[in-house]
C-alpha cells in the first residue's frame, strides 16, 4: 500500500526538467560571463529551501510563430514566496535561458499571481529582471502582460516594500516596471536598461552612443539617478537586497524591524568633538559624523553614486531604524540642487510611507545658484523637499550641525516643517543668508560712504557672523530643542528616537496630496 | 548656403572651414565663413558641459559615469560649482597622487577642496588665483 512509484518517477522528472530551463548549454555560457540561473538568484535571495515555487507546470500559451508544440518551462520565469531572515518576501526571477525571458501572457499571469499575493499577505516583493523583453510571438498579449504588472507595481506601491534587481537586460518599456518600485539594484557587468537603445537613437537622431553611455550600471547609477545600488556582480545584488530589506518592515501596517537595545549609552563620544573643523569654511566630513552616530558604523547608503551632495541611507541607533539624510559639504559645498531634491525627498517620502523614523544632519550653505538650475526648475524639485518633509508623519529629529541657511535651512527638516526634535551644535549658523551677502544688503550706504571700505566691511561682517551665524538667535525664539556638544549627539538623537517612537499623527483626509513632481 | 569656391573669402581676413555634413544618406560638401571664433585670445571660454561633470569629491570619491558626448577633455578636472578660486596648490609639471587638493575654490560660504581625481602629472593649470569660475569650467588636466 503505497503510492505508484511511477507517479513519483513522473513528479520528479518534471521538476527536472523545469528547473533546467533552457538547457545546460545556455546556462554554461551565462555563467563564464559570471552570471547565475534564475533559481540560483532566488536560492541566494531566500533563506535556504525556503522557495515555494508558484506554477512550476506553467506553460506558454502561444499557437502562433511556430512556438506551437514547443516548451518553453515555467513559461521563462520562476515565482514564489520564500524566507528572508524568516520573514516571508514574495518574488520573481526571470529565466533568460527560456525563450530570451521574455515576457508572455503566462509568464505576466504568473508575476502577476506572485505580485497579488505578496500584496494580500502583506509581504515585500523582489523583481529579478532578465528578459530579453516582450514575447513578440504573442503580439499584444505580451503588451497587455506589461500593464497588469506596471498596475500592480502601482497597486503594491506605499503597501509592501518593492525592490528590482537589474542582472541582464531590461529594455524598452520592460524599464518601467523597475522604475515604478521603490529600489532599484544593478549589477555592473551583464546589466543593462534604457528605454531607447543606441541603435534606435542613431536611427532617429544620427548621434553615436554606446550601450554603456545610457543603459549601463554607471550611467543609471551616476548620472540619470534611476538605479539606487550598484552591485559587483549577481552574489553581490542579491546581498544587497537581503541588507536592504532587514531595515525594512514587511508592509506599511508594520514598525520597520527595531532592535532596541536594553539600555541607551549616555556617554560622550569626544572623538565627535574632534570631527568639526575649527574654521568655519572648511567642510566637514558628514560621512565621519554618520559612522560615530550610528550603531556598529552600519550605515547602508542608498544612490550613492547620485547627486552625492546629500548622503541618503538606513541605519540604526541603538537598534532603532532610522532613515538618515544628510547634506555632504565636501561636495558641491552640501548646497541642495536638483538632483540632490529628487534623491532626497523620494528617499523620505519612502521613510515616512513605511513608518521608518527620518533622522536629518543640516549642513547646507542654500540653494546652489547657476542658471542651468533656474532653468532645470530647481524651484520644482526644490518644493519636493519641503513637501515630502512636511508632509512625513514618521518622528522626525534634526540635527543642524553647523550651516543652515536661507529656504534651504527650512528644506532641512526644520521645526517649522514639522520636525519634532531640533538639536544644534554651538557650530550651528542658521540666518536668512551669509553674513557677506546680508552685509552688503544691509550696511549698502554705510560701506559706500566709508573711508576704509574693506575694513569697515570685514567689521561689519564679523558682527553679523557673530550675532546671526551661531543657533542661539533661533534658540531664542523657540525654534531649536535643544544645543548640544557634538559629543552628545548619539546619546541625545537616540533618547529622541525612544521618545517619539509612538508618535502617531493624523492628517486631514485626501485622495493623495500635490507633491510637485 | 553659398560660398565663394576654393576656400578664399571675398572678404579679407575671414578664414573659411570646409566642412562635411551627411543629411540622411547624401553627404554634402560645404564650405563656412567663420565670422567669429567661440575661443578669443586672451579669454578662456568656459568648455560646454553636457551630462554630468566628472567628479572632483574631496574626500569621497564617486563612480564617474562614462564620459557623456562633449564633456570636458579626458582628464581636466571642472570645477563643480561658480565661485572664486582662492589658491591653486599645484603648477604646470607637479606630480599628484589621487586626492591631492588642486585648487581652493570659495563657494557657498565655504572653502572647498577641488581634488585630484586620480594619480599623475598636472599637463596644465587653467585658472589664476582670485579668478571666478564657471560650473563645469577647467581647472587643471592631469596626465
Amino acid at each position: 500500500m503505497a503510492i505508484k512509484q511511477e507517479l513519483l518517477d513522473n513528479l520528479r522528472k518534471r521538476r527536472e526538467a523545469a528547473s533546467i530551463g533552457g538547457g545546460q548549454e545556455r546556462h554554461d555560457k551565462r555563467r563564464d560571463k559570471g552570471m547565475l540561473s534564475a533559481r540560483a538568484r532566488l536560492d541566494l535571495l531566500f533563506d535556504s529551501g525556503t522557495l515555494q515555487e508558484w506554477g512550476q507546470h506553467v506553460d506558454h500559451s502561444c499557437h502562433d510563430f511556430g512556438l506551437e508544440g514547443k516548451s518553453l518551462p515555467c513559461d521563462g520565469v520562476v515565482t514564489g514566496v520564500g524566507l528572508v531572515e524568516g520573514r516571508s518576501v514574495g518574488a520573481f526571477s526571470q529565466d533568460a535561458t527560456v525563450g530570451g525571458g521574455a515576457l508572455g501572457a503566462r509568464h505576466a499571469k504568473k508575476i502577476c499571481d506572485a505580485m497579488d499575493y505578496a500584496a494580500e499577505c502583506g509581504m515585500p516583493f523582489v523583481a529579478i529582471n532578465d528578459s530579453g523583453g516582450a514575447r513578440i510571438q504573442e503580439a499584444v498579449d505580451s503588451l497587455s502582460g506589461y500593464g497588469q504588472v506596471f498596475y500592480r507595481n502601482v497597486m503594491l506601491s506605499g503597501c509592501v516594500p518593492q525592490i528590482a534587481v537589474i542582472a541582464g537586460n531590461c529594455a524598452g518599456g520592460a524599464a518601467y516596471s523597475p522604475a515604478l518600485m521603490d529600489f532599484l539594484i544593478m549589477t555592473r557587468e551583464n546589466a543593462n536598461m534604457f528605454i531607447c537603445g543606441p541603435q534606435v537613437i542613431k536611427a532617429a537622431t544620427g548621434v553615436d552612443v554606446t550601450m554603456a553611455e545610457i543603459g549601463g550600471a554607471e550611467a543609471n547609477g551616476a548620472v540619470s539617478g534611476n538605479v539606487h545600488f550598484i552591485a559587483d556582480n549577481d552574489e553581490h545584488a542579491l546581498a544587497i537586497t537581503r541588507d536592504l530589506l532587514s531595515y525594512l518592515p514587511s508592509n506599511n501596517s508594520q514598525d520597520p524591524p527595531h532592535m532596541p537595545t536594553a539600555d541607551i549609552a549616555m556617554d560622550k563620544d569626544e572623538l565627535m568633538n574632534a570631527l568639526v573643523p575649527e574654521d568655519h569654511k572648511e567642510a566637514l566630513d558628514m560621512y565621519a559624523v554618520i559612522d560615530r552616530l550610528v550603531d556598529q558604523g552600519r550605515f547602508l547608503e542608498v544612490h550613492k553614486s547620485f547627486a552625492p551632495n546629500i548622503i541618503v541611507g538606513f541605519a540604526r541607533v541603538d537598534g532603532i531604524v532610522v532613515g538618515l539624510i544628510a547634506n555632504q559639504p565636501q561636495v558641491k559645498a552640501g548646497t541642495l540642487d536638483i538632483d540632490a531634491s529628487d534623491k532626497g525627498a523620494r528617499f523620505i517620502r519612502f521613510c515616512n510611507a513605511f513608518n521608518i523614523p527620518l533622522l536629518t544632519l543640516v549642513d547646507v550653505p542654500g540653494f546652489l545658484p547657476g542658471v542651468a538650475q533656474e532653468r532645470g526648475g530647481i524651484i520644482r524639485h526644490g518644493a519636493k523637499m519641503l513637501f515630502a518633509y512636511a508632509s512625513a508623519t514618521v518622528p522626525k529629529i534634526t540635527v543642524i550641525t553647523r550651516k543652515a541657511y536661507g529656504g534651504s535651512y527650512l528644506a532641512m527638516c526644520s521645526r517649522d516643517l514639522g520636525a519634532d526634535i531640533v538639536l544644534a551644535w554651538p557650530t550651528a549658523e542658521i540666518a536668512v543668508m551669509g553674513a557677506d551677502g546680508a552685509v552688503n544688503v544691509l550696511y549698502r550706504r554705510e560701506l559706500a560712504d566709508a573711508e576704509d571700505k574693506a575694513a569697515r566691511r570685514k567689521e561689519l561682517v564679523e558682527e553679523y557672523r557673530e550675532r546671526f551665524a551661531s543657533p542661539y538667535m533661533a534658540a531664542s525664539r523657540g525654534m531649536i530643542t535643544d544645543v548640544i556638544e557634538p559629543s552628545e549627539t548619539r546619546s541625545i538623537v537616540s533618547l529622541a528616537l525612544r521618545n517619539t517612537l509612538n508618535k502617531r499623527l493624523t492628517r486631514p483626509p485626501k485622495k493623495h496630496g500635490l507633491i510637485p513632481l | 548656403m553659398t560660398a565663394p569656391a576654393g576656400g578664399v573669402s571675398a572678404k579679407a581676413n575671414i578664414p573659411m572651414k570646409k566642412l562635411r555634413i551627411t543629411v540622411g544618406k547624401k553627404t554634402y560638401d560645404v564650405t563656412v565663413e567663420v565670422l567669429s571664433d567661440d575661443t578669443p585670445s586672451g579669454v578662456r571660454a568656459a568648455p560646454a558641459t553636457v551630462g554630468a561633470v566628472p567628479s572632483v569629491a574631496a574626500s569621497t570619491p564617486t563612480p564617474t559615469a562614462a564620459t557623456p558626448p562633449g564633456a570636458a577633455a579626458p582628464g581636466a578636472v571642472v570645477s563643480p560649482m561658480a565661485g572664486t578660486v582662492k589658491t591653486v596648490e599645484v603648477k604646470e609639471g607637479d606630480e599628484v597622487a589621487a586626492g591631492d587638493v588642486l585648487i581652493v575654490l570659495e563657494a557657498m560660504k565655504m572653502e572647498n577642496k577641488i581634488s585630484a581625481p586620480k594619480a599623475g602629472v598636472v599637463k596644465s593649470v587653467a585658472v589664476t588665483e582670485g579668478q571666478g569660475v564657471q560650473d563645469g569650467q577647467e581647472l587643471v588636466v592631469i596626465e
